[in-house]
């Protein structure tokens, strides 16, 4: 009787321990997306860097955390970077003030960026001057490459409140947005 | 351009290509690698610290664990931080003859070649493998196979190697003119990421060189030319993706870890992967430059700094847990444990001090408990139930075995139950050995297998009924010995029946309940309950093989000697069951297939037939006698 009574309560213990297991744990083929959601959601702060725009004016990102700040990266050589341009700045246009473009040229010789910029403005209709566009530029590439391992361009990080909370490789939605500042 | 160039440095090449600087005086063992074996990696589907990535190669390449003058963490420093000098180390275990001679290499002792060999012989037999490589599998042959293996290892080398070749110092410039055109520093250690914003420029500057003869090229002008070859070079490794240490940043990148090639190039970097980065330059510079100290200072910077990176994407302390795991490499000693349990058991039966009885049942009680310990730690370190994998069934339905023989010791006290465990224990820990020897033992599931719930039902239930009718099988051994040896021992003839009765009910319960509850599975998973696949064949075998046994001896239809008989094919009944359906690669259970397993097989139940004949034919002449 005894024998018997073990039996069962091994088998009860057994099975019991198996349902509590279960519902404690996310099946691991569901597990990873959660955590990466999760893990996502801690958005690590944008760096505390002085950039240097093209007249001279220091910039601080965290200076301008009631915006939304787009950090571009782009070079005249660069084939996307002039396609995306004008949708970029009259993204940052519809945004009335919400949305900031720092804009950051590879160029070794800045000249060839201005020369884009001025091209983008006369053939697109779009101004590249405003209080919220900043031009800046890495003509050695220190700043991209040391501080944000960044080669490919166009890249665009997207701050929010000082926090880094996308990164677009490539061309980015410029277009499609209706409304920019309802977009982050 | 680059086709062009590449016309060029071929011709340099031919012309005189420099040594490239090893530092000799660099020894892997002197550093102090606690924090840079910690350091987390994804690899096969899994995050799992560098000592279990460098383990898991070495493992690949030379069959073992560690190599006589370094451990496997060690031997992986220099692969990634001074790969000139492992490509001369003689790592790569090519057994077979056949393939030796194949790739024009000489035999030697030890058969060991290094990769510097290796490569050199797969570069001048490359239209070979690429034959090889374009053949069904079924038309290859072994040696054809295992060259084909071997180059995918040699490959995997070398891309290993090439991991951090963009963050090395691989460049210095000493023409001041030639620095001053690429506006780069002279005489300053240089990185290929320092290098790339100019590479138009540098190749530019050996364009000019592409009309001139390469014999009378300038010392300035050969610098040129080799600053561009090694450029062209190094950036050909861009698709090394082995060596994912840079855990996901954006939410584009998923569950994605990066190498440092593919996060800078292919723009998955951000400030954070940016400062990680900088650690290992650095850890690389202190490795390089023999600097025990700043090697100590970064790698313990670029550890703490991969965790604060990969948030919930990996913990620490199991990382660190599977890194002690590996350290201790309990299941060795569990297996030494055995052994001498064993021993002294056999020692005892000689009518020896009862002191050797009591030593191997306390040292049997060590053993298991490690035995659990270890289980215990994989289950933390893969979050999930124990198994999955034929070298986890190994251990389990060992430790299974080694417990329920314990149990009937515990209540026995005859030496018998101690004397199977010890047994099972011993055979099965040998046998994980070798799957061990494969590499990682804390593979990633496919993907019908990765549930907790029926992995922990299911899957646990089963191999304890196989752990459970191995006990059963092994006592009917010790029946028929006994019965040659003892005749007259009536008593503990009927013990062993007894015991073997109980064993034989309780591996029927739990492979009834395993082969049932992998029906309902099958069900959720497929939408059948049973389809007539071979590993469920194989499950039902082994529970009709036990109630036929079972009703045979209760019904009194089997003697005690034809149900110990029975008991003894048992443990074949199980070893088909368990890794003979993988042999058919048919069916969906075929993830455990094995190439070489079916000789063992075939030994261990022809062994088993041929014990049980010999037995009973000894039996039936001392019967006569």
């Amino acid at each position: 009787m005894n024998g018997k009574l073990i039996a069962l309560l091994f088998v009860a213990f057994l099975l019991s321990g198996a349902i509590l297991y279960n519902q404690n744990q996310v099946p691991q083929s569901i597990a990873p997306e959660t955590e990466a959601t999760d893990a996502n959601k801690k958005f690590a702060p944008f760096p505390d860097i002085t950039f240097k725009t093209v007249d001279g004016q220091p910039v601080r990102i965290q200076d301008l955390k009631e915006k939304t700040v787009l950090v571009h990266f782009w070079a005249a050589w660069c084939g996307p970077c002039h396609a995306e341009f004008p949708d970029l700045l009259r993204y940052v246009e519809r945004a009335k003030g919400n949305i900031a473009l720092l804009s950051i040229s590879l160029d070794g010789n800045y000249d060839d960026s201005q020369h884009v910029l001025n091209e983008v403005e006369r053939k697109h209709n779009v101004s590249v001057h405003g209080p919220h566009l900043y031009w800046v530029s890495d003509r050695d590439r220190s700043l991209s490459l040391q501080n944000f391992n960044t080669v490919k361009v166009p890249e665009t990080i997207v701050v929010n409140q000082g926090l880094m909370i996308d990164k677009i490789v490539g061309g980015g939605p410029w277009a499609e947005a209706a409304k920019p500042e309802a977009q982050y | 351009m680059k086709k062009r160039l590449t016309l060029l440095v071929f011709v340099l090449c031919l012309a005189a290509l420099p040594a490239r600087a090893i530092n000799e005086d660099v020894k892997p063992s002197d550093f102090n690698l606690s924090a840079f074996r910690e350091i987390p990696i994804l690899h096969d589907g899994r995050v799992k610290p560098m000592e279990s990535f460098a383990r898991a190669y070495l493992l690949a390449f030379d069959g073992k664990s560690a190599l006589p003058d370094m451990s496997a963490i060690a031997w992986m420093t220099e692969i990634v931080f001074n790969p000139e000098r492992a490509y001369q180390r003689k790592i790569f275990n090519v057994a077979n003859p056949d393939v030796v001679n194949a790739l024009s290499l000489d035999w030697r002792e030890g058969h060991r070649y290094s990769f510097e060999e290796l490569s050199k012989s797969f570069e001048t037999y490359g239209s070979t493998i690429k034959t090889l490589a374009d053949m069904d599998d079924a038309q290859r042959t072994p040696p054809q196979r295992q060259l084909l293996e071997l180059y995918s290892k040699v490959a995997a080398y070398a891309i290993i190697s090439e991991s951090l070749s963009l963050i090395q110092p691989r460049f210095r410039i000493h023409d001041p003119a030639l620095a001053q055109e690429l506006h780069i520093p002279h005489d300053q250690d240089l990185l290929f990421l320092d290098l790339m914003p100019h590479e138009e420029d540098i190749f530019a500057s050996a364009e000019k060189l592409r009309d001139k003869n390469p014999a009378d090229l300038s010392p300035e002008e050969k610098e040129r030319a080799y600053l561009a070859l090694d450029y062209a070079q190094i950036a050909r490794h861009e698709q090394s993706a082995i060596f994912r240490v840079i855990p996901p940043q954006w939410q584009m990148d998923g569950d994605a870890w990066m190498s440092p090639w593919a996060s800078i190039l292919e723009g998955h970097g951000s400030p954070q992967s940016a400062a990680y980065v900088d650690l290992w330059k650095k850890m690389s510079a202190a490795y390089l430059h023999n600097d025990h100290d700043a090697w100590q200072t970064y790698s313990a910077a670029a550890r703490d700094k991969a965790y604060e990176l990969a948030g919930a994407h990996a913990s620490e302390w199991r990382q660190k847990l599977e890194v002690f795991y590996l350290h201790v490499d309990l299941f060795d000693i569990v297996l030494g444990i055995y052994i001498v349990s064993f021993i002294l058991l056999l020692t005892s039966f000689l009518g020896t001090p009862r002191i050797f009885y009591k030593t191997a049942a306390v040292l049997m009680v060590i053993g298991a408990f490690l035995h659990m310990s270890s289980i215990t730690m994989r289950i933390i370190i893969m979050n999930r139930p124990p198994v999955a994998t034929l070298y986890e069934t190994t251990i389990f339905v060992s430790f299974i075995a080694v417990c329920l023989s314990l149990l009937f010791e515990w209540k026995k006290r005859d030496a018998t139950g101690m004397t199977v465990g010890s047994i099972i224990g011993t055979v099965l820990l040998f046998i994980s050995t070798r799957y061990a020897a494969d590499g990682d033992t804390m593979e990633m599931l496919v993907a019908v297998l990765n549930t907790n719930f029926w992995l922990a039902t299911h899957v646990v239930a089963v191999t304890m009924g196989y752990g459970c009718a191995l006990v059963a099988g092994t006592l009917g051994h010790i029946y028929l010995i006994k019965k040659r040896l003892r005749p007259k021992d009536t008593a503990a003839h009927t013990n062993i029946i007894n015991t073997m009765l109980a064993v034989a009910l309780i591996a029927t319960f739990f492979a009834t309940l395993g082969t049932i509850l992998g029906g309902i599975w099958a069900d959720q998973s497929w939408g059948r309950f049973w389809g007539w696949d071979p590993k469920e064949n194989g499950a039902m075998f082994i529970v009709l093989w036990l109630l036929w046994q079972l009703h045979g001896k209760v019904a009194g239809v089997l003697s005690p000697l034809n149900f110990a008989s029975g008991m003894v094919l048992t443990n074949v009944v199980v070893a088909l069951s368990w890794f003979g359906v993988n042999l058919l690669n048919v069916g969906l259970h075929s993830y455990g297939f094995t190439n070489n397993i079916a000789a063992n097989l075939g030994l261990f139940c022809s062994a088993e037939i041929l014990f049980l004949i010999g037995m009973r034919v000894a039996l039936v002449r001392r019967a006569k006698a």
